[in-house]
């Protein structure tokens, strides 16, 4: 018997229990049922995205006979129709939710509607019928995620796109990007569980109309969690430009002295980095694609010799997921 | 108060992303998506101790060990696992296993 089908139906029955019990939360905050059910579709249709619940490849070949399978689990057709309009959003006072997502099958797979406002387009914009304006704001990338898809409306009038807003589009007003390589430009949140505790505390403004500077906190959050660590203020490059002419006048030297001692500064700061170089490796170690997650009932240790009692466990191994009630195992060290 | 362990999950990933998504939509407030992860919490734990009754073991090599803070995490390699009593599940290069104290729940 495969786990596949188990597990799934198992992953079901939480699904349904938690969209149950947190109803009444829903109501109680006065949000619309249907973003409840929202929810629901769109967890689902990650949950087939993620293939961990598919049943083994038994043979490649059989791969190959049945591709049409695979489209079948893509999250698209779901996300579709998910256009909320006027979603009511409680809090918000004049603040009034305009727009929602249309996820467009079949178009490049990245493509953005930046929309900042000038007389003209605000005005052109309110000429629009709602759902023209609508439809062209979603990007949508490769693994069918809807990128950028709030727009707000301020009780100016003014529209703030999320989370795409950049301080250098004011001057184009509208600018269809066919998205190219340089993704980087963009303030791209990715969706992590740590990013999601960090944001909410940024988030605490009923409002949700994101300000440049927490725009640049998290920018700065996910350019960290990347490894791209900028110690020297925001947007700076840290190449040493200033070594190459000296025959600058005297005003400039002096502020080059003190660019350079900041330099200098810098370049000793990491004083412990030698300690950090021998660490590298744990994080390596602990980082792999299969994982289990679990409770432990006893680890015993005899010499070199484990024996592992674990209970109640989610493992996901070669991208497929198992669940178990009780685990042993045999290990030596 | 039920283990948070399971966020770290393909369920509970799949979940905190279409939270996520609704968050940045504006159609839910952060404290409303604390609510049901929380509400997730309950759930998984309650249906792992009571739905599940798959029963596994597992044999590789112990690369590292850690506990801390009453979690253990283990780095295996060459790692083979079985249904109990024999069928053969799946055997992966390295798995990571970080496990919660299971009396203290």
């Amino acid at each position: 018997m495969t786990t596949s089908s188990q597990v799934s139906k198992l992953y079901h029955t939480v699904v349904e229990d938690v969209i149950n019990n947190v109803k009444e939360a829903f109501l109680d905050e006065g949000v619309d049922e249907q973003v409840l059910q929202e929810l629901k579709q769109l967890w689902e249709s990650k949950l087939a995205a993620s293939k961990a619940l598919e049943p083994p490849p038994i043979e490649p070949a059989e791969l190959l006979l049945a591709p049409s399978t695979v489209p079948m689990r893509m999250p698209q057709p779901i996300l579709k129709n998910t256009t909320v309009e006027g979603a009511a959003v409680p809090q918000a006072g004049q603040t009034q939710q305009v727009a929602g997502a249309t996820a467009q099958v079949g178009q490049p797979p990245q493509r953005t509607l930046q929309y900042q406002p000038s007389e003209a387009a605000q005005a052109a914009a309110m000429a629009l019928p709602a759902g023209i304006f609508r439809q062209h704001l979603a990007t949508v990338d490769a693994g069918g995620q809807i990128q950028n898809i709030a727009v707000q409306q301020t009780g100016t009038g003014q529209y703030i796109t999320l989370p795409q807003f950049q301080a250098q589009q004011q001057s184009q007003p509208i600018a269809i990007q066919p998205q190219q390589p340089q993704v980087g430009q963009h303030v791209r949140i990715p969706i992590q569980p740590q990013q999601f505790l960090h944001q909410q505390h940024h988030q605490q403004q009923p409002t949700q109309i994101f300000h440049a500077s927490q725009l640049l906190q998290q920018q700065a959050a996910s350019k960290a969690q990347q490894g791209l660590s900028q110690l020297d203020g925001n947007e700076d490059t840290s190449s040493s430009e200033d070594d190459d002419d000296f025959d600058v006048d005297d005003k400039d030297d002096e502020e080059k002295e003190e660019e350079n001692e900041e330099e200098q500064r810098e370049e000793e700061d990491p004083l412990n980095s030698a300690d950090d170089v021998s660490e590298e490796d744990p994080t390596d170690l602990f980082d792999t694609e299969n994982v289990v997650v679990c409770q432990y009932d006893k680890i015993n240790r005899n010499k070199n010799k484990w024996k592992f009692h674990l209970k109640d466990g989610i493992m996901n191994l070669n991208g497929r997921d198992f669940v178990f009630q009780k685990a042993t195992g045999d290990s030596e060290w | 108060m039920s283990y948070q362990l399971y966020r770290n999950t393909t369920l509970g990933h799949t979940l905190q992303e279409s939270l996520d998504e609704q968050i940045q939509l504006g159609q839910i407030s952060p404290n409303l998506a604390l609510k049901v992860l929380l509400q997730f919490d309950k759930a998984i734990n309650q249906a792992l101790a009571s739905r599940v009754k798959t029963k596994i073991s597992f044999k590789g090599k112990l690369n590292t060990y850690r506990f801390c803070d009453n979690v253990w995490t283990f780095v295996l390699n060459k790692v083979d696992f079985r249904e109990a009593p024999v069928q053969e599940l799946v055997k992966v290069d390295k798995v990571k296993i970080v496990a919660c104290d299971g009396k203290s729940m």
